[in-house]
């Protein structure tokens, strides 16, 4: 299985989590491709990469299409992060605007809702990492916001959320409860 | 009342949350005074953004949440309101309207939470939100009358966020809605839609299904 781990910016918390999930994947056997955040230029909202050069951003210059190329490629996406107000942290959601390209501009029914037909055959899981401080609400909303994302990608649903304290086997245990799920 | 207009979208001039923030101003009446945030332009928030009685925000449903860009403007407006001196905070009131390109306006209700928990983070009184389906539809029903069958459900819901904004007493929870239009018809139509958008740039319907991206191209993946 191929792990894209994604992370939002250079902090000792985060690191130890990116260690974490490095030492769980070579335990099984999991290919692991590390990055960080960087600030990219923002989506233009305008609907290119479905009408103009169908499944490529016209954003060019910045890591956008690199990020939509790792995410498609993989089979588990793992977004690190801090998670303020309930939604991802900066970098990472500058990143996840620019993933339209992974989709169709077309509906279909999809547990329940409208949502679009995802351009490729194949979806990655995705599961936030979260880090750092969060109300109880936040921590709700997040959780909600990541599903909600998962059924836009196609994606198996996170079961649960998962906030790293630093305790590293907890972090294994949670990874192989989603995997498993 | 100093009322400060909000418009999350990239598509500024063009968006849809532009022509709801008309619809709430037309609502709420002139005898306020206005101002109007870009934050696909804007740097972050400014010290005369805290200088406001109310904060009307709209703005489309991005990744299932706000836009980068609309994220970045309300953490700068967080910490410039903590930081600010006791004489420059106000009391603020805020209301949202998102707006997305599904059916269903209940798809929006992670994103209102997300900007509920930035008033509770802001000291700011958040009053509620509404969170529109149909999306698309409300540039081509901009013109037609508010209780136009299709249209009123969301024209009531807006005329329903107008009114609670002064209300202590109304309730601060979210309204979902959307047009009144078959989710089938709205489906077929979205379709043709985005093949005619297409076409207008020589793209045809096979084009468009087009797979760029093989794993064989993924970077530093094994």
């Amino acid at each position: 299985m191929n792990v894209f781990y994604y992370y939002d910016e250079d902090a000792t918390d985060r690191h130890e989590a990116g260690s974490a999930v490095a030492a769980w994947a070579a335990a099984r056997g999991h290919g692991l491709a590390a990055e960080r955040a960087t600030a990219m230029k923002p989506c233009l909202g305008c609907f290119g990469c479905w009408l103009k050069t169908p499944g490529r951003c016209v954003v060019k210059g910045d890591g956008g299409e690199a990020f939509v190329e790792s995410f498609v490629g993989a089979d588990l996406v793992i977004l690190c992060g801090a998670t303020p107000y309930g939604c991802f942290a900066l970098p990472i959601k500058g990143a996840l605007d620019r993933v339209i390209p992974s989709l169709l501009p077309y509906f279909r029914r999809f547990r329940g809702e409208m949502h679009h037909v995802p351009r490729y055959p194949r979806a990655p899981r995705i599961l936030s990492l979260a880090i750092g401080e969060a109300s109880g609400d936040e921590e709700a909303t997040h959780l909600e916001l990541v599903r909600s994302f998962c059924d836009n990608a196609s994606s198996p649903r996170q079961k649960r959320g998962f906030r790293f304290g630093g305790d590293g086997s907890a972090l294994a245990s949670w990874l192989d409860e989603e995997v498993a799920s | 009342m100093k009322v400060l207009l909000v418009n999350g979208s990239p598509r500024r001039a063009e968006a849809n949350s532009r022509i709801v923030l008309d619809a709430l101003r037309s609502r709420l009446g002139e005898a306020h005074e206005y101002r109007m945030v870009e934050t696909m332009t804007a740097t972050g928030a400014e010290a005369e953004d805290l200088d406001a009685d109310l904060i009307v925000l709209a703005f489309p449903l991005y990744i299932d949440s706000l836009h980068s860009r609309l994220l970045s403007w309300l953490l700068s407006y967080e910490s410039l309101r903590r930081n600010a001196p006791a004489s420059a905070v106000r009391r603020t009131r805020m209301i949202a309207v998102a707006n997305n390109g599904f059916h269903e306006g209940v798809q929006n209700r992670t994103a209102l939470e997300i900007v509920a928990h930035f008033c509770s983070r802001s000291g700011i009184e958040w009053r509620g939100g509404v969170g529109i389906g149909t999306g698309e539809m409300l540039r081509n029903m901009k013109e037609a009358p508010d209780d136009m069958v299709i249209k009123r459900p969301v024209s009531r819901a807006l005329d329903a966020i107008a009114s609670r904004v002064m209300d202590e007493t109304a309730p601060a929870d979210n309204l979902y809605v959307q047009h009144a239009f078959p989710w089938l018809i709205y489906k077929a139509m979205g379709h043709a839609g985005w093949r005619k958008q297409a076409r207008a740039h020589g793209v045809g319907r096979r084009e468009m299904l087009a797979k760029p991206i093989t794993t064989a191209q993924t970077h530093g993946i094994p």
